[in-house]
């Protein structure tokens, strides 16, 4: 072999090497971005979830109001008309359970609001907030959890 | 090493150079495309969580963004600088189709037909300026509108033959009626009319609406209020049955509650005209009134 072929060879080896090192750095900063904007976006629907437990309380569609003025608690005359439009409320909702568990006084009744669970998932997180319930039935306030569970 | 052979060898190194910095300036590119994006979900993520934020409580602010962006508003989601399409179609907005600007003002504003419906979004950039000519109308309209608005001003007709567009972006004038010739201002600047029609049609809120949004917007919106209307009012009707199986007696009765708020909801399903809800309306509020007079629970 003359020593021109030799050195030919030896830019090819160099530029595979460069090639190859160049590929997996590539990949790996790949993976690292990606996982990244995963983790971002993770952390952008935990956020939308906790947000949404201090919505849920101001919907019209749940919020007690008498004679059109607003008062701060969940109407349960509401609960079960909401639940059957519930459907159309997944734009804001998602993949969630959605219940109101009663706490105090009485038997503890849990009212689920809202359910759409993905068939497949990884985990499930959990998030809780008291809240006051109003049921027009007996003219009486509740003391009562917003439950949300969310899963991913 | 042979003059032929320099040459192969200079052309082999020529070219898997520039194959390689093809590669590099590629990625570059790809990955200066993909911080841009990032940067755009984060300012989209941003006025969603802002106005979320005003949802909760009936308000008004001026929202900050970190840049100049565009933002593109369509009927379910806005684009942010051409680039990032943010989904928010849960979300009633009277916004111009395009801003351009890192200053927007909004305000969250409840919408009763004659329950609460929803909060509405009206969205205005300090850079466009919205002139209303001066009649009795505008003047009202001017007073429902957050003081927060300095774009928005009430002006003389005549004032509007030289009208000072420079510092704005953008320059519309509204006209509370189509008597008003508007002709003779610039092509570049918007001419919005609001006819005595819409005056009556739903509500004041509506056409607030039409100062700050485009036509488009303002159809897509409006056939989310009907929507939306249609859900709620199912919700109050199921509601008007629970009551009646626990709390109707002889001074509470509930039947012909739940009658309207099913017609309410067939008119809103079917967007049958607006004079025929605004009866139903005000027949809700009077019935509804009548079942508090007589001391029994109200429907809303």
């Amino acid at each position: 072999m003359r020593r021109g072929e030799i050195q030919i060879y030896e830019t090819i080896l160099v530029i595979f090497f460069f090639v190859v090192i160049f590929v997996f750095g590539f990949l790996f900063f790949y993976k690292f971005t990606l996982e990244g904007i995963r983790s971002d976006n993770l952390d952008y629907e935990e956020f939308k979830s906790r947000q949404l437990i201090s919505y849920i309380p101001s919907m019209y569609e749940l919020r007690c109001s008498s004679m059109l003025a607003e008062v701060e608690c969940i109407d349960l005359g509401k609960i079960s008309g909401f639940k059957k439009v519930s459907t159309a409320y997944f734009d804001i909702f998602g993949y969630k359970r959605v219940i109101i568990k009663e706490v105090y006084p009485g038997n503890a009744q849990d009212f689920i609001i809202y359910e759409k669970i993905p068939v497949k998932y990884k985990s499930k997180e959990v998030i809780a907030s008291p809240l006051s319930i109003y049921s027009p039935k007996d003219d009486s306030y509740k003391v009562a959890k917003l439950i949300i569970e969310w899963y991913h | 090493m042979n003059r032929a052979q320099m040459q192969v060898h200079w052309i082999f190194v020529i070219a898997a150079g520039s194959l390689i910095l093809i590669f590099l300036i590629g990625f570059a590119v790809k990955y200066n495309d993909l911080q841009s994006a990032k940067l755009d979900a984060d300012i989209a993520r941003y006025i969603d969580n802002a106005i979320n934020g005003l949802k909760v409580n009936e308000q008004f602010k001026i929202v900050q963004l970190s840049e100049i962006t565009n933002l593109e508003f369509g009927c379910d989601d806005f684009i942010v600088n051409k680039n990032y399409k943010h989904r928010w179609p849960e979300n009633i907005v009277f916004a111009p189709k395009n801003l351009n600007g890192d200053n927007l003002i909004v305000w969250a504003k409840k919408f009763e037909l004659p329950f609460a419906i929803d909060k509405l979004i009206f969205i205005s950039e300090v850079n466009s300026k919205i002139y209303l000519v001066d009649d009795i109308y505008a003047r009202e309209f001017k007073s429902y509108i957050p003081s927060i608005f300095n774009n928005i001003e009430v002006i003389d007709i005549g004032a509007l033959s030289n009208l000072d567009k420079s510092g704005y972006k953008k320059t519309k004038v509204v006209a509370f009626s189509n008597s008003y010739n508007l002709n003779f201002l610039e092509s570049d600047i918007d001419i919005v009319y609001i006819d005595s029609d819409d005056y009556a049609f739903l509500s004041k809120d509506l056409i607030l609406g039409k100062i700050f949004s485009d036509e488009e917007s303002f159809t897509c919106s409006i056939e989310k209020i009907y929507e939306k209307s249609s859900l709620v009012a199912r919700i109050y009707f199921e509601k008007s049955l629970y009551l009646r199986d626990c709390c109707s007696n002889y001074r509470c009765n509930y039947n012909s509650i739940s009658a309207l708020l099913r017609s309410y909801d067939n008119f809103m399903t079917n967007k049958i005209n607006n004079n025929q809800i605004n009866i139903i309306k005000e027949d809700l509020v009077q019935k509804n009134e009548v079942l508090f007079g007589n001391d029994c629970r109200v429907v809303f």
